[in-house]
């Protein structure tokens, strides 16, 4: 069944949790929501995954065990600091965690945060678990970026800003 | 308005009259004038200088076209000179009950054995948009149909259509012969071209006929092939040896026996284990959701969905080429809730032929999935599967209605309720921009015309349920989408339906028509009303002509045309040198002056009120007189563009209101 209330996952051992978190991303390749994925480095309490995803990009995502937090380092390319766009994606950010959106859908404010940086236009994004539990963390963190694709951009004023940041053909710019 | 007469009786009798304005040394003196004045900067004023108004005849119905629709069946007989091949294969067609046959003159033998037995037929302006008229009847009632042309140029003008047929899984019958087997890579005369090869990747089935004897056994291949497992066209070429042999007897034909021995009923009933193994899933589920595919609809199964749904709580959305499978209005249906389909934590696949990709569904990463299918080959393909079941879909759905607990779901109704009122606000925000943009420019803002036409249909017309509706357009296809709406199984079809066709839609309706005006299968009781079709003026290009066809069969179809002046995906030039020519039109052209061309009414409109009221004047024509309209709404191709008029396009939700896709 979808897990999407998971038990905790509390565990202070380092390896047992960068291996469930490596398992739960794995699950997710075969239930055919990324389109490939990799394991990569482990070291220090530090993993590295590789997710190929939405349009076709390279998702890198990284877990600190020590700071338990998850950060993919590019959730979305090409986003001005400074543009209407990315206070829209802001706003969107919060919402996912506002007692509006039922509590399967919503980001607990008490068991995790989220939060954007951007770089240059690439945007940043980190989840940071309060409670240790790293399943709830990934599971939030993978639906969260998911909803970015399927939900925030699906708003008619990015189409355009859709089709020329991955090079789509407008007439068939489906998100595989 | 230009009035169509249907000749009298008298009149049927008597040989055409004589018009001086069409004779030859009339036609020469006039175009002469014409010539002189356009060269002089006159304009098309000099025309009307020369004929007057009264000497041009009325548009009106040639009499030996009522009379031919009027005669009595005569199919082939064994008897005196006996049955052609052609006849053979009609006579198969008609009692597989093939449903009606759209084309246009070419393959004479056959289109007229099918017409001379009896079954349904309509002639028209170009074979495409005969396909796509072929194709819109079946998608509004389940049933298989046939499209016909010449050998070559009747065959490749038919292309588009029958490939957005075969991306929609429509039973479709491709017939298109003519040559003789004995001209075969001689370049005899004219049209000579191999029809097999052109299809390969567009059809379920396809057979050029070469031995005469079995042109029975080949029509019970096709019909197999029609009307088992997953529909899709099939294409049968005819050659002249094949189609003009003559029988005397039935010895002389292979293969020849009914339909009970060369196709089943016979339908896949869903194992008992998998049942248990679904109800169990169902069970545990907090937001369980159906995709009720086109399987469901092609299989009747709007019943036992409707009563499986309600006896568990499971939310619905329909999916393909038709809809309303599931009413939209209904307290489970997800089709204007895109906000609660991220929430389903289940979801069941039935007769879902045009699989989506996981992430081409807004569903969240979780989600598990049961798909049920007819044909076993086909479960796990792009949508790794939690269950798989192989079974009839209105089989699988009757066993789940008996076998499903009842269950209360209060919470994911509450949500499904909540996610409906959250779209309805957002749709209804775009509708009252539209209204402003409509109001600042003097042109029809996209979403005005969409909300207006569905307010109309569910206040103006006395029976909501009467109108069958289908869009299509780029900018006025992703609008119309998100208002439209479908309360009975048929009302609505989808004509760019996972290929994508621009264009065909306006013929898809006139089809529909058809079948609303016969009352087949879900129509049955509607005859009468109307269909009717937003569309656009790039879509014009591809279907207009056949208005004629439309007005000649009394077919009464409405057609709103978005007539932004451009092709809608015109801003892919905005930031390219010297592109932008290739998608602009010439501005404020005038389609309504067409229709009335080819002997429908016409309308101009550019304001909201105009708009209603038109639609009303059209809706009462179609109604009462039989009578199809076209409305012209000028509008601008800035509408598109949502860094001029926010939000501008976007691609709908899918599943949902709006999808095209899958």
């Amino acid at each position: 069944m979808p897990n999407l209330e998971p038990a905790p996952l509390h565990t202070s051992n380092k390896t047992v949790a960068l291996k469930a978190i490596g398992d739960i991303l794995e699950g997710y390749a075969a239930r055919g929501v990324f389109r490939g994925f990799s394991r990569g480095a482990v070291s220090g309490g530090k993993a590295a995954f590789r997710i190929v995803w939405h349009y076709d990009q390279v998702f890198d995502l990284s877990y600190d065990h020590g700071k338990a937090a998850l950060r993919f380092r590019t959730v979305l390319p090409a986003l001005p600091a400074t543009s209407p766009m990315y206070r829209d994606l802001k706003r969107f950010l919060q919402s996912r965690c506002d007692n509006a959106l039922p509590a399967h859908r919503r980001i607990d404010q008490t068991r995790a945060n989220v939060k954007l940086y951007n770089r240059a236009g690439n945007v940043a994004l980190t989840l940071k678990v309060f409670d240790g539990d790293s399943e709830y963390g990934v599971r939030k963190l993978i639906h969260l970026v998911h909803e970015i694709y399927l939900d925030f951009l699906s708003d008619g004023r990015y189409f355009d800003w859709l089709v020329e940041t991955f090079e789509l053909d407008p007439d068939n710019p489906a998100p595989w | 308005m230009t009035k169509v007469k249907r000749a009298t009786k008298s009149e049927q009798r008597k040989p055409p009259p004589k018009d001086s304005a069409f004779s030859r040394r009339d036609f020469l003196s006039t175009s002469a004038v014409g010539v002189g004045a356009l060269a002089a900067g006159a304009g098309t004023a000099a025309f009307a200088d020369t004929i007057p108004e009264a000497d041009i005849p009325s548009i009106r119905i040639p009499a030996d076209f009522s009379r031919s629709l009027e005669e009595k069946a005569a199919p082939g007989k064994f008897e005196g000179r006996g049955m052609s091949g052609a006849e053979v294969f009609a006579l198969l067609c008609k009692k597989e009950e093939l449903a009606a046959l759209f084309c246009c003159p070419g393959n004479y033998t056959v289109i007229n054995a099918l017409a001379a037995a009896g079954i349904p037929t309509y002639g028209g302006r170009t074979e495409g948009s005969m396909c796509a008229m072929a194709d819109g009847f079946s998608r509004a009632t389940g049933e298989a149909v046939a499209a016909s042309g010449t050998e070559g140029p009747g065959l490749t003008h038919m292309m588009m259509g029958i490939a957005a047929a075969n991306a929609a899984r429509t039973p479709l019958l491709v017939l298109a012969s003519n040559m003789a087997l004995a001209g075969d890579d001689r370049e005899q005369y004219i049209q000579t071209a191999y029809q097999q090869p052109l299809t390969t990747g567009l059809k379920k089935y396809g057979k050029r006929l070469i031995d005469p004897a079995r042109v029975h056994e080949y029509g019970a291949y096709a019909f197999r092939n029609l009307k088992s497992g997953v529909p899709g066209p099939v294409h049968l070429d005819f050659p002249a040896e094949v189609a003009r042999a003559r029988f005397k007897e039935a010895s002389q034909l292979k293969d020849y026996f009914d339909k009970s021995k060369y196709r089943t009923e016979s339908r896949a009933y869903p194992a008992p284990k998998d049942m248990q193994a679904a109800v169990a899933l169902i069970d545990k589920a907090e937001r369980p959701l159906i995709v009720a595919g086109q399987g469901v609809f092609q299989r009747q199964g709007w019943y036992a969905l409707k009563r499986a749904a309600e006896a568990n709580e499971i939310a619905v959305v329909t999916s393909g080429p038709t809809r309303g499978a599931f009413p939209d209005d209904h307290r489970l249906c997800a089709m204007t809730a895109p906000e609660a389909l991220l929430s389903a934590d289940l979801v069941i696949f039935v007769g879902q032929y045009c699989m989506p990709s996981p992430g081409e569904y807004r569903f969240n990463p979780d989600i598990e999935a049961i798909r049920v299918h007819p044909v076993q080959e086909d479960l796990g393909r792009n949508w790794p599967l939690d269950l798989g079941i192989v079974s009839d879909e209105a089989l699988f759905l009757e066993a789940l209605a008996d076998q499903l607990p009842k269950k209360k779901r209060r919470k994911w109704v509450t949500e499904i309720s909540a996610a409906k009122e959250t779209y309805q606000t957002k749709i209804d925000k775009v509708y009252k921009l539209g209204l402003k943009y409509s109001k600042d420019t003097g042109y029809l803002h996209p979403a005005v015309i969409a909300r207006d036409t569905q307010d109309f249909l569910d206040t103006g017309t006395g029976d909501r349920l009467a109108v069958v509706t289908g869009a299509g357009g780029w900018t006025s296809g992703m609008f119309a989408g998100r208002y439209l709406r479908a309360y009975r199984p048929g009302q609505m079809i989808v004509p760019a339906y996972q290929y994508g066709a621009i264009g065909p839609d306006m013929a898809m309706m006139m089809g529909a028509c058809a079948a609303v005006q016969r009352g087949v299968g879900p129509q049955v009781g509607y005859g009468g009303a109307p269909t009717l079709c937003i569309t656009s003026d790039a879509g014009m290009a591809y279907s207009l002509f056949e208005l004629d066809t439309a007005v000649k069969y009394g077919l009464p179809t409405i057609t709103i045309v978005y007539n932004n002046n451009a092709w809608g995906v015109w801003p892919n030039a905005s930031r390219s040198a010297r592109s932008m020519h290739m998608y602009l039109f010439q501005e404020n052209l005038r389609y309504d002056q067409l229709a009335e061309g080819l002997g429908a009414r016409g309308e101009y409109v550019r304001q909201p009120k105009e708009f209603k009221a038109a639609l009303a004047r059209a809706y009462k024509h179609a109604r009462d007189e039989k009578v199809s309209t076209l409305i012209n709404c000028q509008a601008i191709k800035e509408f598109t563009s949502g860094r001029d008029y926010p939000p501008g396009i976007a691609l709908n939700a899918e599943p949902g209101t709006g999808a095209i896709a899958h």
